[in-house]
């Protein structure tokens, strides 16, 4: 029981919409005659909680890779429309003319229990149509060679985008090394990357036994020595980003031609 | 170019979308409701047609032109069905005209809409998981190939059977084939916002069931308070709010912000009429349980809960074994889904 209640707190959050709704199916209870509208919006709910604290949950939770995801039951509930028609349902209970003051009211009580969406700090304004960080945008387009595809290492931070914009740019390692479960079958870079400091010689030894001829780095990156030490020549910076080649790269006709 | 094309795109999926849906829109239900019941054929058409393909390692392009070529045929049926519906007159706006107070609580609603659509085309959301759905969908359009090289790294892998049974990306990336628009764009800029609309519809279509078509007084302020709650909902990453705001292009959002309660919907709406499933009612719930099942392996286990939920009430409340099973028969699509996929895992 306590995993299924972990999950629910993981859900909730701070729990404030959860009271709230639980709140709204005793007040629909209380209020609703027996029909299709109480069914709908008391007995559903109740039946999909029931379901979600099912005790049976936590042996599965236990054994499977996905048990994290039993929340999701509770995507069954129809939250917004449950706690809404309760609110509008406790708005009619005041006299007409307070109405507007009431929905004031019922907007405020939502806004104290929930948190506001924009505030989180994963949202930035979008640079491009792809939503993808311009200057990832711009290093892909330097890079890519018509005809065939590039392999570069990017910084962490990058690399959710960069097959998001485009596919002729593979990785060096992806973002299964970001999520604590996964590991990289491909390379080991990221443990190089992951340091403080940046072991280049190792660094650069693992991108070459992975065909990466490209390597981005943050330019306060700290690292034991200049890329250029290891072949890998600095072509150019990008905002905060510094590009480097190996100088051993063969990138096929494209380039060629280009010379 | 961009934009003249994506308005284009946009323009077209309307059409489309409303064409086809009229073919199970009921006369007694909102013609915007169209748009929606032809998402939800889409994504079932998709489905069906797509995860054979994925699983015989057919070619993206395929995909494509086949569900171009179904949704081309069941728009021209569905532009048949909504001509002789015009011709009978079904479905004509009765409705008296706004009052003040309805006007005002209107407009504040489709401020905050408009407000919402604006935050998702000119703001990004880092999300993890995109760099795997948007990331396939890509590179499918790019390769021809769906499901055969790794969306994170790029090197060839065997096909990822959790996804394969759920090809949402492959939805999108036949899309962006299509449109020339990429999937990147396609998925944050253009299918984001109105996949967003489509959960207001079908809140406006629930007010409807909850306080009357004619209330309309109490159906605005129910939906402002509907909109701010979804604003509001950020207590985690993982309510069906959050993911409306932040993942509006994967199908884990379609799942949890239109499929299920377009079924949550549907189901209130056969159990207002008495219980009583009409054809329209069943093509649309077996077209629902499709599109669950396109956007996520999850579907197939969410939407049985609810199906099972609606048999027990027609079982205990006497509506009769016929509706019940007409109810409960589109879970085949799900059990035969996850059958397979255990099967091939």
């Amino acid at each position: 029981m306590e995993r299924i209640l972990d999950n629910l707190r993981d859900f909730s959050g701070k729990g404030f919409l959860f009271v709230l709704l639980l709140a709204s199916i005793v007040f629909l209870g209380l209020k609703l005659k027996k029909g299709v509208v109480k069914a709908l919006t008391v007995w559903l709910p109740v039946f999909v909680l029931a379901i979600f604290f099912c005790p049976l949950w936590s042996f599965y939770m236990e054994r499977a890779d996905d048990g994290e995801i039993l929340y999701r039951i509770m995507w069954i509930i129809p939250y917004a429309v449950i706690v809404c028609f309760a609110l509008v349902e406790a708005i009619e209970m005041v006299p007409r003319r307070f109405r507007p003051v009431s929905l004031l009211l019922a907007v405020a009580v939502i806004m104290v229990s929930g948190r506001y969406i924009y505030i989180n700090p994963h949202f930035s304004k979008a640079e491009n149509s792809y939503h993808v960080p311009q200057v990832v945008v711009d290093i892909c387009d330097d890079i890519i060679v018509e005809g065939r595809e590039v392999r570069a290492c990017f910084p962490i931070e990058h690399i959710q985008y960069v097959r998001q914009y485009t596919p002729y740019v593979c990785l060096a390692y992806g973002r299964t090394v970001l999520m604590g479960y996964g590991f990289n079958e491909y390379s080991n870079v990221d443990e190089f990357l992951k340091e403080e400091e940046i072991d280049m010689q190792g660094l650069t030894q693992a991108l070459r036994a992975c065909d990466t001829p490209y390597l981005i780095l943050k330019n306060d990156k700290k690292i034991t020595e200049v890329p250029d030490t290891y072949g890998f020549n600095y072509v150019r910076s990008y905002d905060d980003y510094d590009l480097y080649l190996d100088e051993n790269a063969y990138l096929g006709l494209g380039q060629e031609s280009e010379d | 170019m961009l934009i003249v094309r994506a308005l284009l795109f946009v323009a077209v999926m309307l059409v489309a979308a409303t064409g086809m849906g009229n073919l199970i829109r009921r006369d007694d239900e909102g013609r915007l409701m169209a748009v929606v019941y032809g998402f939800a054929i889409e994504w079932a058409l998709a489905f069906a047609v797509g995860v054979p393909l994925v699983l015989l390692e057919k070619r993206l392009s395929l995909l494509a032109a086949v569900l171009m070529g179904l949704y081309l045929l069941l728009l021209l049926a569905g532009l048949i069905v909504t001509i002789m519906r015009a011709r009978k007159g079904a479905g004509k706006p009765t409705g008296k005209p706004l009052s003040g107070s309805e006007i005002v609580y209107l407009g504040i609603f489709l401020s905050i809409v408009l407000f919402v659509l604006y935050k998702t085309v000119f703001y990004a959301y880092a999300d993890g998981d995109d760099s795997f759905y948007v990331a396939t969908a890509r590179v499918a359009e790019a390769s021809d190939r769906m499901y055969l090289l790794d969306a994170y790294i790029g090197t060839p892998a065997p096909i990822p059977y959790r996804y394969a049974f759920a090809p949402f990306p492959m939805w999108v990336s036949s899309l962006a084939r299509v449109s020339g628009i990429d999937s990147a764009t396609l998925s944050h800029s253009v299918l984001a916002p109105m996949l967003i609309v489509l959960t207001y519809i079908i809140f406006n279509e629930i007010s409807k069931l909850l306080f009357g078509a004619e209330n309309r007084e109490k159906r605005y302020m129910f939906l402002i308070l509907a909109a701010v709650f979804e604003l509001f909902s950020n207590v985690s990453t993982s309510t069906a709010g959050t993911f409306m705001l932040t993942r509006a292009r994967q199908g884990k959002e379609a799942l949890a912000c239109i499929i299920l309660p377009l079924l949550f919907y549907k189901l209130f709406k056969i159990a207002k009429e008495g219980g009583k499933v009409g054809f329209r009612d069943f093509t649309a719930v077996f077209a629902i349980t499709g599109a669950a099942a396109l956007s996520s392996l999850l579907g197939n286990i969410l939407v049985p809960i609810m199906l099972l939920g609606a048999v027990i009430w027609m079982f205990a409340t006497g509506k009769g074994l016929k509706n019940a099973v007409a109810t409960g028969l589109p879970v085949v699509i799900s059990m035969i889904t996850v059958l397979l996929y255990l099967k091939m895992r």
